[in-house]
């Protein structure tokens, strides 16, 4: 899985980059108004406390970089940001740093879904079916309405990928939400699947970057969207949308803080990640930016009026789906090939 | 006169010394960014380490596996000793992952099978069809052998959509996953439209930048450069707000004849080929320009007084005075497009992804390396190839 070449290169590009000296403790994660929000909760307060300057760098997924920084053998990341995904097909591969869970507080004063050996769960994030109420004040109800462009006419926004489309395609065709992973494990169920996507395949708009679906939804270019619920939820209180989230047939899942293996502050880099997921910090930054906490007392300690705009909060959780990273550790691929076939014909 | 000689043999040697030590600093450029890399690209494309570095002996009693058959007592044993050794070190997870690559269902197999594995004991045939009966089924012993060599043909292969069947022999894959090759004749497509586009656009454009004076030919470049010194991604933007539903476009349209259906642009055919086109005048122009603007151009007016038409004058006197220009235009515009990524990912939609979509597929998401590397080699060929056959056709319009 290594590659000499490549990771010579990184360190190549390490050596001009980085000056000689001492690299501050840094951490990477996905920009935006979340890196600012992590920026004024997390890192300043962090430094105010500990006297530990942090450095910060901004990154968009993508498991390759990480694993070249590694193979490095001197990364210079400490700490990233990393999806569900990342974190299982990574964590065996030897990316990342066993989490030392007595430096974090334990495992058990944190949901299961955020305990995992080589992460600690940072937010649960949610993405369903996203409408603005201005349009269609009678809007959809289900994935089945998703689906149904007699009832409601207009162009549909699906992320792009086989990832969640198809496990929104099984419940709009009936499929119970418990039964989506198990029929989805059948090629008769992965048939099903794109079968039903294939009713609307002439309507649906991908989107890639997140942004685009909250744009397509305000230029009116989709009647309805798939949407990350953090990004509803800011366009609903910043901008002054009317957006609604359809909860149940939401999907959820984790992103998590992980530290990269070789990292030469590590023990700063657990007791940041410590801070991070403090009580405190967690509900601060769920109120902040519409993405639920991990830690369970963080999640008690989260303002009600904040809740309104969790997707992820506790009581939806139980009629929203979590994503089986698992399933897609192991699919990914040959349904990715198969939905690219699929969109191109 | 010896010395003389000798004079001049030494001071030459001295002139050869200082051409290598001047070109040194580009050969170690091009060694270091250009030759290596390739070179490391080529040698990933052709490897599969996964199961030869995790199940060593394993991998060496498979290679005396006849394809299609089952494996004698020693290989069974090897393979239950060192799966339990990989559960301890961790490895099992990417042993199962590159299985199941090319098996589907593999990756249960062997978690069922390493969690029934005790203890280290010598374990035979029996035992494993016992813990599961696809242990005797011979495809799943083929699976393993084709993953165990190395050097590997198994993704160089898969870039072409073919695979070692369980008989050895080489095979088509699946329908359902034989997706490169349709991909790949999408991007020739592609990068031969943009291509040609960008030739017909800018020929005449050139030509009538080459003939203003100088002064102006400076301000039209300008205009024809500025989006070159733009990021891609401001006007991956700029299209964006232009075609979209609600966008500049679609409004002056309604403003012309109102109650028109609004255009869908964005995220089509249309808008890539738009993007990419965009994005790839400036290489087409510059070359054209210069080629034009050194071109004599009382030829073409010799061409004229002698009787020859203006069109054909143009074509047959003045094109292929630049026939090199254009050459090196076009092949500028066809390489980079064969590689872009940004412009189709964000302007086009999920059936216009090129193969460099996949190659970041595998590089970012499935940490999968050798199957990048091998899509990397493919488009490198095709690369090459298509290169040839142009210079061909571009050499030949000169000696006409």
């Amino acid at each position: 899985m290594q590659s000499k070449i490549l990771s010579t290169l990184v360190a190549i590009a390490a050596l001009f980059s980085s000056p000689a000296f001492a690299r501050d403790l840094t951490v990477v994660s996905w920009g935006g108004i979340s890196q600012e929000n992590q920026r004024r909760i997390y890192y300043k307060p962090f430094t105010a406390s500990t006297g530990i300057p942090i450095a910060e760098d901004t990154w968009s997924g993508g498991l390759g970089l990480l694993s070249a920084k590694v193979s490095s053998g001197n990364p210079d990341w400490d700490i990233v940001q990393v999806e569900r995904a990342e974190l299982l097909i990574g964590c065996p591969d030897g990316v990342f740093e066993k989490i030392d869970w007595n430096a974090i507080g334990g495992k058990d004063s944190f949901i299961p879904a955020a305990q995992n050996d080589c992460g600690v769960g940072a937010i649960v994030w949610g993405i369903g079916l996203g409408y603005d109420t201005k349009r269609l004040p009678d809007g959809p109800k289900s994935w089945a309405d998703f689906f149904d462009t007699k009832k409601f006419p207009g162009k549909r926004g699906l992320r792009q990928g086989p990832q969640y489309n198809l496990e929104f395609a099984l419940m709009a065709d009936g499929v119970p939400r418990d039964q989506v992973y198990k029929v989805l494990s059948t090629p008769k169920g992965v048939d099903r699947a794109f079968e039903k996507l294939n009713t609307i395949k002439g309507d649906i708009i991908w989107w890639t970057a997140a942004t685009a679906a909250t744009n397509m939804l305000n230029s009116n270019e989709v009647a309805m969207t798939s949407i990350y619920s953090s990004r509803l939820a800011s366009a609903n209180r910043y901008d002054g949308k009317y957006f609604e989230l359809i909860k149940d047939g939401s999907m959820y899942n984790l992103d998590y803080w992980a530290v990269l293996r070789g990292s030469k502050h590590k023990d700063a880099a657990f007791k940041l990640i410590s801070f991070m997921t403090g009580a405190d910090q967690q509900a601060a930054y769920a109120d902040a930016n519409a993405d639920a906490a991990t830690r369970l007392e963080g999640i008690k300690k989260t303002n009600p009026e904040a809740l309104k705009f969790l997707l992820t909060a506790p009581d939806r959780m139980k009629v929203a789906l979590m994503s089986d990273d698992e399933f897609w550790a192991d699919h990914t691929e040959e349904l990715t090939k198969r939905f690219n076939a699929w969109a191109g014909q | 006169m010896k010395d003389i000689r000798r004079a001049a043999r030494r001071s030459r040697r001295i002139d050869d010394l200082t051409a290598l030590l001047l070109t040194l600093p580009l050969l170690v450029f091009m060694t270091v960014f250009f030759v290596l890399p390739i070179g490391g690209i080529l040698k990933e494309s052709a490897t599969d380490p996964v199961i030869t570095k995790n199940l060593p002996r394993t991998a060496e009693l498979l290679s005396q596996l006849q394809w299609n058959t089952l494996p004698d007592a020693p290989l069974v044993a090897a393979l239950g000793s060192e799966l339990l050794q990989a559960d301890q070190k961790g490895t099992v997870g990417a042993i199962s992952r590159r299985l199941n690559t090319d098996v589907s269902g593999y990756r249960s197999l062997l978690t069922k099978t390493v969690s029934a594995i005790k203890r280290d004991f010598p374990l035979t045939l029996a035992d494993m069809a016992g813990i599961d009966k696809r242990w005797s089924d011979p495809a799943y012993w083929s699976a393993l052998k084709r993953a165990s060599g190395t050097p590997s043909s198994y993704y160089l292969l898969a870039a072409v959509d073919l695979k070692r069947d369980d008989f050895g022999s080489v095979a088509k894959q699946p329908e359902h996953v034989a997706t490169f090759l349709p991909i790949l004749l999408r991007t020739l497509v592609i990068s031969i439209v943009v291509t040609a586009i960008c030739v017909i656009v800018t020929v005449p454009l050139s030509y009538f930048i080459s003939n203003l004076s100088e002064k102006r030919a400076a301000i039209a470049l300008f205009f024809v450069m500025l989006p070159f010194w733009t990021s891609a991604l401001v006007r991956i933007t700029g299209w964006t707000v232009l075609l979209q539903k609600d966008g500049i476009v679609n409004q002056v349209i309604q403003l012309a004849s109102p109650g028109v259906q609004p255009l869908e642009m964005l995220y089509t055919d249309f808008s890539m080929y738009l993007g990419l086109i965009h994005l790839m005048l400036p290489f087409m122009l510059v070359p054209i320009y210069t080629a034009m603007r050194q071109v004599d151009p009382l030829t073409k007016k010799a061409a004229l007084s002698l009787g020859a038409r203006p069109l054909p004058a143009f074509l047959r006197v003045f094109l292929p005075q630049c026939a090199r220009g254009i050459g090196s235009g076009c092949a500028i515009v066809f390489i980079l497009t064969l590689g872009t990524y940004t412009t189709p990912v964000l302007l086009g939609g999920a059936g216009q992804q090129m193969l460099s979509y996949f190659i970041s597929f595998y590089t970012n998401q499935q940490l999968n390396w050798n199957m990048a590397a091998a899509l990397s080699v493919v488009l490198l060929i095709m690369t090459i190839i298509v290169c040839r056959l142009g210079a061909r056709f571009f050499v030949k319009e000169r000696a006409d």
